[in-house]
């Protein structure tokens, strides 16, 4: 990328604002991976309820486990859980997407058609499904997160790329011969990327609100392991006498949120101002 | 108009079909025996057989189906293992609390942005403007459980006007009723109001450019007239229909929302049901939720066409 280019991104208030935010939350996500100032799982009873003090920062909880470790290892389970997610539903959605939009007619309605099935479980109830069978988990709540993902994502790439279907270019390819996953490859693929960066991003968040409401529910994250939406179940009982635990997760999982919209919105902004009025979906 | 309503009650079907295979799929898929999870580890082999053979698990998949379809068909979703009620009638009693509670965060939702939506377009970049879109931003980064617990907290908690959860049914005390679910729906009004609200601001600002606007400005209609009679009107058309897509997405968010503020709603009972391994109530949930969901979906978009006039029936 260009220096120019670079100006041209961080001019807008938006991106600039949400880059740094997320950087914040990777960075704290890499670092909590190798350290923390505490073990966040380790139990010390003899400080608990601590309210945050100059020892532990965000104070500490029923188990007297370190309020602030615990929000740092949280960060690096909502990245995994949204960049599993959206994988998911990236990988999937393009396929169906680029498949519906090509081959047109009857592929194309009976893939718009499980979408619309798909459509019809947010991801709550697609984890309630799911969960109902394998049990609740981690990795059982990625998956029905990056299932939600999938219409979302098999919906833009069909809508962007049937219109690319007909550019000349694209014509000009077909007629030296070029096979028709080269064309998907090199020519639809290209021009369809900005749009799912886009949604990509805005989805990441979404993944993480998703994670964040399973896991407070029981069926994501499972104890002891640290997880914002865990936290705050956790916390509910015990806030009429430690608001901390109630708080400081709660903001975590509003930052990083906001850091990826806005970040999104920024990108929007920047690479494809056409999308600029999709609405978001919550879970 | 009626070879498109032809055509969308047809998808409509077709979705509402592979739903209910979906769901029937799940069934199908489960490790274990749904009789010997409804009879325990003690039962003996004939009395397994014996249920097995009642609940018409003996029979091939596709004879199952076409039995569960039929039984859909007339609204029998099947029993609850820990009730032994009907599933159907389990729904219904905790609708008395979904059906209020979503109905409640939208208009909340709804008195909120609106209005703000609205007041943004027409202070376009001025202070106002600006908070709004801050408002908004702040709106879509929170969860709505939490925004619940820091309302249980503020509201209940430390100032006691409001119960922090539970409920109390609305034969015995309305008002205790009502005042149980307010909280819940302000925390699920409250992030539906911030999508509504960018929604709102960006579809007026879109109206307010057209030419038609400019003409009735250069009529000399007072700004009033040509805001409300004729901005507003075309603007709202969009934002209807995000409101009416939001409505299937609200009974999902009251799932978590229930659990929060302990309400027992349907979102309550699911959660209750996975707990206690009660799976037919899990499926009958999941599809009544599903149902609704593509239901209101194939409403909204019918109606969008029938209000605005400009999209075409194809």
């Amino acid at each position: 990328m260009s220096s120019r280019e670079t100006f041209r991104l961080f001019r807008n208030i938006n991106f600039t604002i949400g880059f740094f935010i997320t950087l914040t939350i990777v960075l704290t996500g890499l670092l909590s991976i190798s350290y923390t100032p505490y073990d966040p799982n380790r139990m010390n009873l003899s400080a608990r309820f601590e309210a945050p003090n100059g020892t532990h920062w965000l104070g500490t909880d029923q188990y007297g486990r370190d309020v602030f470790s615990r929000v740092m290892k949280g960060s690096t389970n909502s990245i995994i859980v949204g960049l599993v997610a959206v994988s998911i539903g990236m990988g999937f959605g393009i396929l169906l997407g680029s498949l519906a939009a090509f081959y047109k007619g009857l592929v194309d309605e009976a893939i718009m058609r499980i979408s619309d099935v798909i459509y019809g479980f947010p991801a709550v109830l697609s984890a309630i499904l799911i969960t109902s069978i394998l049990g609740p988990g981690i990795l059982n709540s990625m998956m029905a997160i990056g299932i939600f993902n999938i219409p979302i994502f098999a919906r833009l790439t069909r809508a962007t790329s049937l219109s690319i279907w007909e550019r000349d270019y694209v014509t000009s390819a077909k007629a030296i011969g070029r096979s028709d996953a080269g064309i998907i490859w090199e020519h639809i693929l290209p021009n369809i990327l900005s749009s799912l960066v886009v949604q990509g991003t805005i989805q990441f968040a979404i993944a993480i609100l998703a994670e964040a409401g399973l896991s407070y529910l029981g069926l994501g994250t499972q104890p002891p392991h640290a997880s914002w939406g865990r936290m705050l179940n956790e916390a509910q009982t015990l806030m009429g006498t430690s608001a901390w635990l109630a708080i400081f997760p709660g903001c975590a999982i509003a930052l990083a949120v906001l850091g990826l919209n806005l970040l999104g919105d920024g990108l929007r902004d920047i690479l494809d101002p056409k999308l600029a009025r999709v609405h978001q979906r919550s879970i | 108009m009626t070879a498109y309503l032809l055509k969308r009650t047809f998808i409509l079907l077709v979705t509402l079909i592979l739903v209910s295979i979906t769901i029937f799929a799940v069934l199908m898929v489960i490790p274990g025996d749904p009789a010997q999870i409804i009879l325990g580890i003690h039962a003996t082999p004939e009395t397994l057989r014996e249920l097995r053979h009642q609940l018409g698990l003996d029979r091939p998949v596709a004879i199952q189906y076409l039995s569960y379809m039929k039984n859909l068909g007339v609204g029998d979703l099947g029993r609850s293992i820990n009730y032994d009620i009907p599933i159907r009638s389990l729904i219904f009693s905790r609708l008395q609390v979904t059906i209020p509670l979503t109905i409640l965060a939208m208009i909340f939702a709804v008195l909120i942005s609106i209005p703000m939506g609205t007041y943004s377009a027409l202070h376009r970049n001025r202070v106002g403007d600006y908070g709004i879109m801050v408002f908004s931003q702040i709106g879509l980064a929170v969860p709505a459980f939490w925004a619940g617990i820091l309302l249980i907290l503020f509201f209940a908690v430390t100032l006691h006007w409001f119960p922090a959860g539970g409920f109390q049914s609305w034969v015995v005390d309305p008002v205790r009723a009502l005042k149980s679910i307010l909280l819940p729906a302000l925390s699920l009004g409250f992030v539906r109001a911030a999508v509504l609200t960018r929604m709102t601001r960006s579809s007026m600002l879109e109206v307010l450019g057209e030419d038609y606007i400019r003409t009735a400005r250069s009529k000399g209609l007072p700004e009033r007239i040509v805001v409300y009679k004729h901005a507003f009107r075309n603007a709202i058309i969009p934002v209807i229909t995000i409101i009416g897509l939001q409505a299937g997405d609200l009974m999902a968010g009251a799932i978590i929302i229930e659990n929060v503020f302990y309400l027992p709603g349907v979102g309550r009972l699911v959660f209750e049901a996975i707990g206690q391994r009660d799976l037919p109530v899990v499926q009958g949930v999941v599809l009544f939720i599903a149902t609704v969901i593509v239901i209101v979906n194939f409403v909204t978009d019918v109606a969008y066409r029938y209000l605005d006039p400009r999209i075409r029936y194809e």
